[in-house]
């Protein structure tokens, strides 16, 4: 049903030869190659034979008789079955995820919106060196940096612009100590520009919220890294 | 395709080209051609070998048999005529 | 009590008619339901399926969303037209439908040229959708209007040419009479080319895909309805979809032997051990026959969408070419030759 082209045979290569070329469905090596001796051996740049279709034949030269194909043309056969096609797909079961009551899978590294973390003392980990502020190329980051009272460098103001971030995730890439992430939390959205002005606050809230997916993910993905 | 024959010159292989190219053409024409052959062909051999003509019908009613009129009885209608009657 | 059910006798065909539009206008709001539902699962996904259990309430929240929606009228416009141009594309089609036969004696219009009837309500669809291109005052409704005409006009000569055909062989113009001549053999059968035919003609006249060039939703803006809107626009709308009912409906009264199914015959012996002869014969009967009509013309309903999921838009020369190269001449060999078979065998009688 599916020979569009002519019927290629899976081919051992050439006699003598025990090598046969297992044939995938998907990739051109269905097609057999042609005689290695003519290219000494490799199988590289061998042109395999039936790479290119024959030219289609003429009226007088095809086999088929004129009624036969008018039958099909007037009868619209070919209409048919691609009707019939569709009337497989209509008896098969949906793709649908219904979603806010079924939600697809996310990958580990999936980059949804951002958190600050802290150690598990409860220290914030964000020690103001600004390389995701430097790196962001929406430049949605804007840091400030003072020293605290105990003498350590910390930032005051840790502002994300939600609206102009790209989700790149070149900020967690760039973080020497895992403070700034990207949980995969997908459903924050608002009814106010402002709302997505993330400030610190926020951001260690979220961090607060999502330590334990951030944890999760990170060990899935560890081992990748 | 590219070339195709002429029917001046080759007027079988024109109409094979025809049947196969122009089917949308070809193949009316020949069903239309086929009305006159059942007209003038197919009618005097039917009615010859298979059946005639059937008759025409009476177009002013058929007519009445000659024979006498019996009137007919028995029936409930009567009953129910005379009842309303009397 | 007496006096009211006097009125209401007197009244009755106005009920009648009040019935048999509402029921109508009420499945083809369902139509556009079943429509969306019917494609979602030949693309693999739901549709709707939010509003109501299934999405069954769809229609009636569609339909409230379009009435309350505030008519905009262009400033240069002529607003009557506007309004009325659906109107006229609309009662044409309810006009058409009541000819239809749910069972024998029951259409609201019963006589014995229903099918002239039945063409001269059919063309005054047309007149709707030039008024509006028209009347909007701009220049790509007229043009679209333009582009309807010729396609509308073009498959009404094919729907038509086939219809004298299927007249050639039972010899009378009334519905009925086409229904009962089909009790032993529907038309299908002897007449396939002329049903593929009917059927093609019908999507191009009811402007579905593939042959939706009046409209095409992906390329043009909505043809001549662009400056229509809300309840204008929904009566176009609404109207679209009663012909696509009418038209199956006549697909299946013309080739499908109508309300006749060989198992349910009237006249079968099965038939008539199973109901007794008392006042609710005639609703199982009407019931039964009208069910009949109802399954065919759902068949057709689900061809048409099934259609419409399957194929892409033709391009609109070749529609046209479609009709006047391919379809026509088809046509017009069969004119000839199925009233030359049909002399030749005897059968061949005129309307006198």
């Amino acid at each position: 049903m599916f020979a569009f082209r002519p019927a290629y045979r899976i081919a051992t290569l050439r006699a003598g030869s025990s090598l046969a070329i297992k044939s995938c469905n998907f990739s051109t090596a269905r097609i057999a190659l042609q005689s290695l001796a003519t290219t000494a051996g490799t199988e590289q740049a061998t042109w395999p034979s039936g790479f290119r279709l024959p030219r289609p034949k003429t009226w007088e030269e095809s086999k088929e008789g004129a009624v036969s194909k008018a039958t099909k043309w007037f009868l619209l056969s070919e209409m048919f079955r691609g009707m019939w096609v569709v009337l497989e797909m209509f008896f098969r079961a949906p793709y649908t995820i219904y979603y806010p009551f079924e939600k697809g899978p996310l990958s580990p590294r999936y980059r949804g919106e951002h958190a600050l973390r802290r150690y598990p003392t409860g220290e914030e980990r964000c020690i103001a060196c600004k390389l995701c502020e430097a790196i962001c190329p929406a430049q949605a980051i804007t840091i400030e940096a003072e020293e605290r009272a105990d003498g350590q460098r910390r930032t005051y103001k840790y502002d994300i612009d939600m609206t102009k971030c790209i989700y790149c995730g070149y900020c967690q890439e760039s973080c020497p100590v895992d403070a700034i992430v990207e949980t995969p939390n997908i459903e924050f959205s608002t009814e106010d520009h402002e709302e997505l002005l993330y400030n610190k606050e926020k951001l260690l809230a979220n961090g607060d919220k999502w330590e334990q997916e951030i944890q999760y993910a990170l060990n899935a993905d560890a081992r990748y890294r | 395709m590219g070339s195709y024959p002429i029917y001046f010159k080759e007027p079988v292989r024109w109409l094979r080209w025809c049947a196969h190219n122009k089917p949308n053409i070809f193949f009316p024409c020949a069903i239309a051609a086929m009305g006159p052959v059942f007209l003038f062909v197919i009618t005097p051999l039917r009615k010859k070998f298979i059946y005639p003509n059937a008759a025409p019908l009476p177009m002013g009613g058929y007519p009445i048999p000659n024979r006498a009129r019996e009137p007919i009885s028995g029936y409930d209608d009567e009953e129910e005529v005379q009842a309303t009657t009397n | 009590m007496t006096e009211i059910l006097e009125i209401l006798e007197r009244t009755e065909y106005v009920w009648y008619i009040i019935i048999y539009i509402l029921g109508i206008l009420l499945g083809v709001a369902y139509l556009t339901v079943a429509e969306r539902k019917t494609m979602g699962y030949m693309q693999r996904r739901l549709g709707p399926n939010a509003v109501g259990y299934y999405g069954v309430l769809m229609a009636i929240a569609d339909a409230l969303k379009l009435l309350v929606k505030e008519i905009i009228i262009v400033r240069n416009g002529e607003w009557v037209y506007m309004i009325g141009a659906p109107l006229i594309t609309l009662f044409s089609v309810l006009l058409s439908l009541s000819i239809i036969p749910l069972n024998t004696g029951l259409s609201i219009l019963e006589n014995e040229y229903s099918l002239i009837f039945l063409l001269g309500t059919g063309s005054l669809g047309i007149l709707g959708t030039v008024i509006a291109g028209w009347m909007s005052n701009s220049k790509y409704t007229i043009l679209a209007s333009v582009r309807t005409t010729a396609q509308l006009i073009s498959y009404e000569l094919i729907l038509t040419t086939v219809v004298f055909i299927i007249v050639l062989l039972v010899n009378s113009l009334n519905i009925e009479i086409i229904i009962d001549s089909q009790v032993y053999i529907q038309y299908v059968i002897p007449l396939l080319p002329l049903c593929i035919i009917y059927f093609i003609g019908a999507l191009a006249e009811n402007a579905r895909p593939p042959f939706d060039n009046i409209e095409a939703e992906s390329e043009l803006v909505s043809g001549h309805m662009t400056e229509l809107s809300a309840s204008p626009f929904v009566i176009f709308f609404l109207s679209e979809y009663t012909s696509m009912v009418l038209m199956s409906i006549l697909t299946s009264i013309f080739f499908f032997g109508g309300y006749l199914f060989p198992l349910f015959d009237i006249n079968s012996i099965f038939f008539l051990n199973i109901f007794n002869f008392n006042n609710l014969y005639w609703f199982f009967e009407g019931f039964i026959f009208s069910s009949i009509l109802f399954i065919k013309t759902n068949f057709f309903l689900f061809t048409y969408i099934w259609v419409r999921a399957s194929f892409p838009r033709l391009r609109f020369d070749l529609l046209i070419l479609f009709c006047w190269y391919v379809l026509l001449p088809l046509l017009f060999a069969l004119c000839l030759f199925i009233p030359c078979l049909l002399f030749s065998f005897d059968s061949l009688t005129l309307i006198t």
